[in-house]
């Protein structure tokens, strides 16, 4: 499903990927806002997030990396307004971006403002039984319905697969869980087990309370 | 290669096993270990290819790394005199400017490092002006910035400009960094995204021994390996983790 999702038309507006996924596009260019992160290098001509955010045309995708840069950077409020600026802005097809929440502080309530902002989030969680990676998305659909969803993936050769987490078969579980009968008697050479006789007069036998 | 080769002899050195390709090397302090003897070795690796080196140290002052370098097979002040190494220590100028808000003790916070990274750059470029060796840049370590009253996202962007520095060609960069908060977690981990070999040297989880000082995670994209490692006078013996009686006790 999370596949579909990322690759139905109308591409959905903006997915935010928490964790440590990458996302490469086609035809693209490259705006370097990391090797001149404070403007010491005065030969190079700067240029602001903002502005170049305005000049983006109809079609295009924006793809973000990293999220908490741009917030180092910019700092909080100036990221959330040029991710809104570019999510209101009627043409821009797509907007991607990479969060890593290890690299902000207060990582919960910086989270929910742009999963508040997002139309589809998705958390990388950690690894669990399978060893397929699994994400947690929240897929916010046009008409309002919202979906949430874990799901595992995993990469075959150049293609991304997603499956829905099956449930396992108590039944299955309960089988595999279940140890064999052992025969005590097998044990070992001495006779552990009584015979009936034997288990009868155990049970006639008055014992003696002092 | 030779018996003398310290990337084959010496235990840290050949668990390590850093290559020229490896331009971006993060070191991760955890706790109460002690990270200062990866960089002394790779110091050694790297006067020892004839490389060039340019040492910010915030954390221990050029007598230790002379000291140490003379334990390990190699003689510090010798290679500045010869301009091999070019040194910058913040340490003393702090303590030159107690009492004055100059240089490193300043307000201006975001100039602190700005200055800092046009030291470096000035030394890298002396320093590679024409040979065509490779230098590396040693920071140790990034989280007494911290302690400057830098803020995060500032030293988040001065990493970030030393990092930017390889991509001119022969210039390699070697940053250690404590943690013990989660702001120290944020830096360190900035780097560890980046970085081509991430080293992580933490205490061991059950306490202190007398076998083991403690452990080493080298982790690159392919792989990632454990070793114990235990400190002695005048050298550091590493081992596959369980195997400290063979080691230790021949």
């Amino acid at each position: 499903m999370l596949r579909s999702y990322l690759t139905t038309l109308p591409h959905t507006k903006f997915v935010l990927i928490e964790g440590q996924v990458h996302v490469s596009g086609e035809n693209v260019i490259l705006h370097d806002f990391a090797s001149d992160v404070c403007g010491w290098d005065t030969s190079k001509n700067k240029e602001d997030l903002e502005s170049v955010a305005s000049r983006l045309n109809a079609g295009d995708v924006v793809i973000v990396d990293s999220l908490a840069h741009a917030i180092f950077q910019y700092g909080l409020a100036e990221t959330y307004r040029v991710f809104n600026l570019l999510k209101t802005k009627t043409g821009v097809q797509q907007i991607i971006t990479l969060f890593h929440t290890d690299l902000v502080e207060d990582k919960d309530k910086l989270s929910r403002y742009f999963e508040h902002l997002s139309t589809l989030s998705i958390c990388i969680e950690p690894k669990f039984i399978s060893g397929n990676g699994r994400v947690h998305y929240t897929y916010k659909k046009l008409g309002g319905k919202i979906i949430k969803q874990i799901e595992e993936y995993k990469f075959e050769g150049e293609e991304f697969v997603t499956q829905k987490i099956e449930k396992p078969d108590p039944k299955k579980l309960l089988e595999s869980s279940m140890r064999p009968e052992v025969d005590p008697e097998t044990l070992t050479t001495f006779k552990i087990g009584l015979t009936d006789t034997e288990r009868e007069s155990r049970d006639k036998l008055d014992l003696p309370y002092v | 290669m030779s018996l003398g080769d310290p990337r084959i002899s010496n235990p840290v050195l050949s668990a390590l096993k850093i290559k020229l390709e490896d331009r971006i090397i993060s070191v991760k302090e955890n706790g109460h270990a002690d990270s200062n003897f990866i960089l002394t070795h790779l110091i050694k690796q790297i006067l020892y290819e004839k490389n060039k080196l340019c040492l910010v140290s915030f954390h221990n002052s050029i007598d230790h790394y002379q000291n140490v370098g003379k334990k390990l097979g190699y003689d510090l002040l010798n290679a500045v005199e010869a301009n091999e190494v070019k040194l910058i220590e913040p340490i003393k100028d702090i303590v030159e400017n107690i009492g004055f808000e100059e240089n490193y003790l300043q307000e201006n916070k975001e100039n602190v490092v700005k200055c800092l990274y046009f030291d470096i750059k000035k030394s890298l470029d002396e320093l590679l002006g024409g040979s065509d060796s490779q230098a590396y840049l040693v920071i140790d370590d990034l989280s007494h910035l911290l302690d400057l009253g830098v803020e995060s996202s500032l030293i988040v962007n001065f990493a970030n400009y030393c990092v930017n520095l390889i991509n001119t060609d022969g210039i390699s960069v070697v940053v250690n960094s404590h943690v013990s908060s989660k702001i120290d977690e944020i830096i360190s981990s900035n780097l560890q995204y980046i970085a081509d070999v991430h080293i992580d040297v933490s205490p061991l989880k059950t306490g202190r021994s007398t076998d083991v000082t403690g452990l080493i995670t080298i982790e690159r994209l392919s792989e990632k390996s454990q070793y114990h490692f235990k400190a002695f006078d005048r050298g550091i013996k590493t081992f596959h983790p369980g195997e400290s009686i063979y080691h230790l006790y021949k």
